[in-house]
């Protein structure tokens, strides 16, 4: 630990289904915590109880492991190390789209990703989605092709075939990380031939790089390592009779040649296969002693798939492949945290917090990010679970702790307390230790109560956060919870912080209308928050409402005319039109590209390149809203007005204010730019008080917006169905019921499935998967991201409409005024 | 007001709604609806004053009234020599011939006394037209007004002059004669807090002997001044409202509870005996008139039904409930009751009284009888109540606004509300604004939320549609908000006695003394306690999901470390240096007077987070901007005609006018 060179920290990513937990087990299994015989199907990683029933993984879980390479291998490493021991800190994530951002807090404190693709499925949605997001946080992939067992017994595919699938995986994944092309990175596109992909089956634990076989014919042809490797992938064929090795696929005469990569390292596998799985007993014992194997007399009276795995796992343990790619091919913190320094810090990358990340050096001032909390077996205390990436931390050890409003020289958000202890996360297991450097993992004890989500710690005065963490998906379903005994309701409270506490994305809040609100980003992500929150962190029986779905408010048009709004004195005026802010403008601003707290030439020099600003009115931004960050800005137009400056916080105040509940349905707005045209003051200060200006200009927002064509805004979920062809009109006519729309429909190549993609209303989606597998006989089974905001055609104001529908029952459950004010409401005659 | 009262009102109550602003012209015909409380018929087809006066004289059963007014002790002597009239802004439009009528019969009363000491009698005085123009009777000769006759102090009050003109200078005609027994009256202009109290703060200022109080009342008792509560006698169609009624509870069986606002009142027994013989559970709550206390009378009021059992509730006694169910009910009991009971109320409550209702019985029905009309909500949940009392939990601010002084009690739960916020940490600040509305209450941007002290008829703040900038919450809510569990009862308690009555209030004073005994040893113990719970940490809110530190007051132990070497380091350096860092602004090192006299103040903190800091700090933030925009701010603005004419209509508006 304390050989910071030789740390290996990464994450194990990819769809659900596809094997991480089952992969990670064979790890595990490697450094003998678990059984042989057990791994594969213990999942120990998946500690809880509904983890294990549900065959899913709902939180990511971290492991440290030890392990010892061979000198020969370590001498592949291309970064500093010292000896051949290893520590890896593995963390094993949920594969299911709605615990995203387990995937996301795993991600940040990690440096490499294991991708695990199935061999038959391919990339799918989630593999894309959490393979952007590592590369967004400059993390380097190596891909595991898992499943090869299935495609070999299951599919009966020949060795070509499986080749090509294995190809196509790489090239699809090699696909999305292009996208992504990061100077300081660096090309981390994966390569067969150089040893960044396996291919495997964690189910039966056995696993091979190309690398490893090379190794095994380098002896053989006494050729370099390095150059079998290149010949054992792509188009390189051997001529068995010339010996000569060629780039063409038939030999002179024009006969076929067998690919390199089928001859050399599926022929021994599929012969295997073949040999074990036909009982041909007699061929068994020759071909082990050709490959090296030694059973035990037990093990030799197996059959079948037993004997299968059994084999297998002595003949290509899992465990070598994976740990000789990620210790050779991952980057020790140190590599990586010289290039991911200042996508990590708040601050200016020149000051010293900055400089000590990206030196990984364990002598400067402490930076600790806690990216998640791990419940405790003390009810309601948490570890929080982290990375020190600069610094030592000690158990005794005095930290500021610094939450995500916190801002240097300010108060907000900080406080000082004593670490107690600091841990080793075990999976289910922890383990005490004294103090740990930079680049590694770890859980700290006594600091919960001071974060909610994440935050950072440092020592210094001078430290700025770490940036927080932006999840791809959003909390779009929520429900109501009510006690059903008054008595409980300070459990319910209590539950509530500890759900949130535990959940990276979960949402607790309270409506407008006294409702205690929890908001997933899921049906199945609801499910087992409210069934964590009933069972566990509250303990008390709930009501809980049907779904419901957050909308947004937005405009369509530019204000047919100026908004006028008079302060209660009459004294002060506010003239507002309000325009939309395209999409790509109001996602920029969501995802944190454009950043209120961003300095506000570069941002006005951003907008006006990218998004079409013009650059005087993107300098005039005075503030962002809802929440001082929100997709919806303030513009100030106006010309040589006296006072102007001093009213600007009331302004902004105001603004904050009708952005969070917007007047048709009381949701936040997005997307809405409003310009100030004109102010009219009075020239007594006492006249033109916060009083006068604030409820003024939200009155004034509100009038600019009913005059500019409003809208309400839906989330809309990405859905993608892997089926058979069978099913596909079941899909469709399912999805024709939901509004759905389709966008694209492909098949797999080399496989009878399809993949159908589709836009989804959240709103219909409740169900959705229940209804899908009804009509197509249980074949499908969708995954559901959330994708976009989409505004819903006609008039919120017509109750006749879909959209006026949705207000109308809105505001009835709100307890709004049932009909939508009028601007007139809101605006002032002259 | 006695003397251990320090805090005078301001006279600020100058209410703020649209329609004070709204540039009206004045219109010649009078307001149809003026004066429809006297009855349809009357009201609006005879307008002659002769009959009008007639009416006004039985709607406020003024007879009795003067009766009362001119009452004498043993010694012969008028109990009240100066008398201020109280009346609701609806009521306004009566209040000059009221103060003509009582004028007129306390001096011929008093005459009669002067000449006849021996017999007071009361007779009824005809009142004839010329009586009551003032223009053809010739006053003129005696100078000066009713009100410039006695008292100085008048500055703040309109004397009845104001309202009434010339009329009642008939009360200095005979002025010069009857000095001593003279009986003045005056109209209290303006109501400073809530329409249905005393309003003593105002009576004091012509240091009145009584308050007579027209119109609706909460009967909430008045420490200092005797009061007469005048309801008046509003007329109500039976037939109509009985319809209605019928049209409302289909089923006979219902449990209904008829209710009324004060003057309505006296219908309801008539109603009840009409109802009853079909709504077999039918019950109705009637004029609590003790309730007013001992120093308020209440005139026209009728002798209360003698049962045994009846339940008292805020100004209201529930007359015809089953007996045998309500024998052994305890006070606690009354809520669940009075729940199974819908609610008909005849004329619209104000807001917080609505609330009340809608706490204390099940469904609610409104009649309203200028249209005849039936409302049955939806009202004002408490469910937003709950949210605001979240919102509460974890303010940092909280303003306390006094919407009350007359209220007995008032300046004991204020104290004890200061304790309470103080004790939870927090910090608080004591407003007084007058008649509070949306654009005084924003002035105070950093109060987090309010908490009102005010009546609970109409003294109390509802913010039913978020107009308010921050939530307004009661002092019972603040201290269930204030308390370390999570409680919500859903019950709306308004009374100040109640308040403090409450079971969290007692517990908090038996244990205010073990708290200063364990202080000591608790922070002894604090190092070894710190693997528990820690007092310090930021509490979740429920309402943002966010952690939030809400107890300024303790913030600075846990920063004590950091100022400490903040200063170290600050005295170390040099004193130019530091002045070199102070950029020439005006305030320097705010972080420091955070504090102030040792207690953290709020303001600063927000005052500090502005972004306007200052004359100048404008400029150069243009400066800054205009550096490469090729704009030279140096150079000045064009000049440009600016407003001119008054705020309501510019004259530049006309232009604007095209935009």
């Amino acid at each position: 630990m304390d050989v910071v060179t030789n740390v290996r920290n990464m994450s194990v990513i990819a769809h659900v289904d596809h094997g991480k937990s089952t992969l990670t087990d064979s790890l595990v299994q490697r450094a003998g915590i678990i059984s042989a015989a057990k791994a594969g199907e213990a999942r120990f990683t998946d500690t809880r109880k509904d983890e294990q029933e549900r065959g899913i993984t709902i939180k990511s879980t971290a492991i440290s492991l030890y392990s010892e390479m061979e000198d020969d291998d370590v001498k592949d490493i291309n970064q500093k190390t010292v000896g051949n021991k290893f520590l890896i800190n593995l963390i094993d994530s949920p594969g299911h789209v709605d615990f995203s951002s387990e995937v996301t807090a795993a991600l940040r404190v990690t440096d490499g990703a294991l991708v695990v693709v199935d061999c038959v499925e391919g990339v799918c949605v989630q593999t894309e989605t959490v393979l952007r997001q590592s590369l967004g946080e400059r993390i380097k992939p190596v891909v595991v092709i898992n499943k090869v067992d299935r495609a070999m017994l299951e599919l009966q595919i020949s060795k070509e075939d499986l080749y090509q699938s294995f190809s196509r995986t790489v090239e699809s994944v090699n696909v999305v990380i292009s996208t992504y092309v990061e100077k300081s990175l660096g090309d981390v596109q994966v390569y067969p031939e150089k040893g960044t992909v396996a291919f495997g089956s964690g189910l039966h634990g056995w696993a091979f790089t190309v690398r490893q076989f090379a190794t095994r014919y380098s002896k053989k042809f006494g050729v370099d390592r390095s150059k079998m490797m290149e010949r054992l992938w792509g188009d390189s064929y051997f001529n068995p009779k010339t010996k000569k090795w060629t780039n063409k696929d038939k030999d002179a005469s024009g006969k076929p040649l067998e690919r390199a990569f089928n001859m050399f390292v599926l022929d021994p596998i599929f012969r295997l296969f073949a040999a074990i799985m036909n009982f041909k007993k007699d061929e068994i014992p020759t071909l082990l002693e050709k490959l090296e194997i030694v059973l035990k007399s037990e093990e030799k009276e197996l059959e079948g798939k037993a004997l299968l795995k059994v084999v297998m796992r002595k003949f290509l343990p899992a465990a070598d492949a994976l740990l000789e790619m990620i210790v050779i091919h991952l980057p020790s913190p140190v590599t990586a945290q010289f290039y991911r320094a200042e996508t990590l810090y708040e601050g200016p990358s020149d000051d010293a917090s900055c400089l000590a990340i990206k030196n990984c050096d364990p002598k400067g001032d402490l930076m600790f990010y806690v990216s998640k909390m791990v419940p405790t077996s003390d009810k309601g205390r948490f570890y929080a679970f982290g990375r020190v990436f600069a610094g030592t931390i000690k158990s005794g050890m005095k930290v500021r702790i610094q939450g995500p409003n916190y801002v240097p020289g300010k108060k907000d958000d900080l406080f000082i307390k004593v670490v107690q202890r600091t841990v080793l996360m075990m999976g289910r297991f922890v383990e005490a230790i004294d103090d740990c450097p930079a680049g590694n993992i770890v859980g700290l004890v006594g600091i919960d109560q001071f974060l909610l989500k994440s935050g950072t710690l440092t020592v210094n005065e001078a430290s700025h956060n770490m940036k927080v963490m932006k999840f791809s998906v959003s909390p779009v379903v929520q429900v109501a919870v009510e006690v059903k005994n008054g008595n409980d309701l300070p459990k319910l409270v209590e539950g509530l912080k500890r759900l949130s506490k535990s959940d990276p994305c979960v949402l607790c809040y309270m409506s407008e209308s006294g409702e205690h609100i929890v908001a997933a980003t899921g049906e199945l992500h609801l499910e087992i928050c409210l069934s964590d929150l009933e069972n566990d962190h509250a303990g008390i029986p709930l009501k809980i409402s049907p779904p419901v779905v957050a909308y947004r408010e937005t405009v369509e048009a530019e204000s047919r005319i100026v908004a006028l709004s008079k302060s209660p004195n009459k004294h002060n005026r506010i003239y507002i039109k309000a325009e939309p802010i395209d999409e790509e403008c109001a996602l920029a601003i969501e995802s944190g590209k454009i950043n209120a707290r961003d300095d506000v030439k570069l941002r006005a020099r951003l907008m006006a390149d990218e998004y079409g600003w013009d650059v005087t009115d993107a300098r005039k931004i005075w503030c962002f809203g809802p929440d001082g960050t929100g997709p919806n800005v303030v513009v100030d137009q106006t010309k040589a007005v006296q006072y102007l400056s001093e009213i600007k916080d009331h302004v902004n105040a105001g603004f904050q204010w009708a952005t969070k509940e917007g007047p048709i349905l009381g949701e936040a707005l997005r997307g809405v730019r409003f310009n100030i045209m004109d102010v009219t003051l009075h020239a007594d200060a006492i006249h033109r008080g916060a009083g006068q200006i604030m409820p003024t200009m939200r009155r004034a927002t509100f009038a600019a917006m009913l005059l500019a064509e409003p809208r309400i805004q839906e989330p809309v979920f990405l859905v993608e169905v892997q089926c058979p062809e069978s099913a596909i009109g079941g899909i469709y006519s399912v999805l024709n019921k939901k509004r759905g729309q389709v966008i694209s429909e492909e098949q797999r190549p080399g496989t009878p499935l399809f993949t159908v993609k589709a836009y989804l209303p959240v709103n219909e989606s409740f169900g959705f998967t229940g209804e899908l597998r009804q009509a197509t006989g249980g074949q499908a089974f969708p995954q559901m991201i959330f994708d976009h905001w989409a505004s819903m055609n006609g008039d919120p104001l017509d109750t006749s409409s879909k959209p006026g529908e949705i207000v109308a029952r809105t505001r009835k459950r709100r307890g709004l005024k049932e009909e939508v004010p009028g601007y007139e409401e809101y605006y002032d005659k002259l | 007001m006695s003397s251990d009262t320090t805090i005078v009102a301001p006279s600020l109550s100058t209410g703020q709604d649209e329609s004070m602003f709204t540039f009206s012209k004045v219109e010649a015909h009078e307001n149809p609806n003026k004066r429809s409380h006297l009855g349809p018929v009357l009201g609006k087809s005879d307008k002659s004053d002769e009959n009008l006066i007639k009416q006004i004289r039985d709607y406020y059963s003024l007879g009795q009234l003067t009766k009362f007014l001119n009452s004498r002790d043993l010694q012969g002597e008028l109990k009240f020599k100066r008398i201020t009239l109280q009346f609701p802004d609806s009521l306004v439009c009566d209040s000059a011939y009221i103060v003509q009528i009582l004028q007129d019969d306390l001096k011929r009363l008093n005459e009669a006394f002067e000449s006849n000491k021996a017999k007071i009698d009361y007779t009824p005085l005809d009142f004839n037209k010329s009586e009551f123009d003032g223009d053809e009777v010739d006053y003129t000769d005696k100078p000066g007004s009713c009100a410039s006759g006695k008292s100085k102090d008048i500055e703040t009050l309109k004397p009845c002059s104001g309202k009434c003109g010339s009329q009642c200078k008939n009360l200095g005609s005979n002025g010069t004669k009857i000095t001593e027994q003279r009986q003045q009256v005056w109209i209290l202009a303006d109501t400073s807090y809530s329409p249905c109290c005393i309003d003593e703060v105002a009576a004091e200022h012509v240091s009145a002997d009584i308050v007579v109080h027209f119109g609706d009342a909460c009967l909430n008792p008045v420490d200092k001044l005797p009061a007469v509560y005048v309801f008046g006698k509003p007329y109500l169609n039976h037939d109509t409202l009985i319809t209605k009624f019928k049209e409302t509870y289909t089923e006979k069986e219902t449990k209904i509870m008829l209710m009324a606002d004060a003057p309505y009142s006296h219908h309801l027994r008539e109603l009840y005996t009409l109802l009853r013989s079909e709504y077999t559970n039918l019950a109705y709550a009637d004029v609590d008139f003790s309730h007013c206390g001992e120093s308020a009378t209440v005139i026209d009021s009728y002798q209360a039904l003698e049962e045994a059992q009846t339940i008292k509730m805020s100004s209201r006694v529930l007359y015809g409930l089953p007996k045998e169910e309500i024998q052994y009910l305890d006070e606690e009991d009354y809520d669940p009751f009075t729940q199974e009971y819908s609610l008909f109320h005849i004329s619209k409550p104000a807001d917080p009284r609505l609330l009340e209702l809608s706490t204390k019985f099940g469904e609610l029905t409104v009649f309203d009888p200028m249209n005849n009309e039936v409302n049955q909500g939806p009202f004002a949940s408490m469910m937003r109540r709950y949210r605001f009392m979240h919102v509460a939990r974890n303010a940092g601010t909280i303003g306390i606004l006094v919407n009350t002084l007359s209220l007995s009690n008032t300046k004991k739960l204020l104290n004890k509300v200061v304790k309470w916020v103080r004790q939870a940490g927090k910090k608080h600040y004591m407003f007084v604004v007058g008649k509070p509305n949306v654009a005084k209450l924003a002035n105070f941007e950093n109060v987090e939320v309010w908490c009102v002290l005010g009546c609970g008829q109409s003294g109390i703040i509802i913010d039913s549609f978020g107009d308010y900038y921050r939530p307004i919450i009661t002092p019972y809510e603040l201290q269930m908000a204030l308390n370390y569990q999570v409680t919500w009862s859903g019950k709306w308690i308004t009374d100040f006695e109640e308040v403090m009555n409450q079971e969290g209030y007692k517990d908090e004073e038996e244990q205010e003394d073990d708290i200063t005994d364990s202080t000591p040893s608790e922070k002894v113990n604090e190092s070894e306690l710190e693997d528990s719970y820690d007092e310090y940490a930021p509490q979740f809110n429920p309402v943002t999901g966010q952690l939030s530190a809400s107890q300024p007051l303790r913030q600075l132990k846990h920063l004590e470390i950091e100022v400490n070497s903040m200063r170290a380091i600050r005295d170390s350096k040099d004193q130019p240096e530091d002045e070199q860092k102070g950029d020439g602004q005006l305030v320097k090192k705010f972080s420091t007077s955070l504090s102030i006299k040792d207690t953290v103040s709020t303001s600063a903190a927000y005052l500090q987070s502005r972004q306007w800091t200052g004359l100048g700090s404008d400029y150069r933030e243009q400066e800054m901007s205009g550096e490469d925009m090729n704009i030279n701010f140096k150079e000045g603005a064009e000049i440009e005609d600016g407003i001119s004419g008054i705020a309501r209509g510019y004259a530049t508006d006309r232009d604007i006018g095209a935009l």
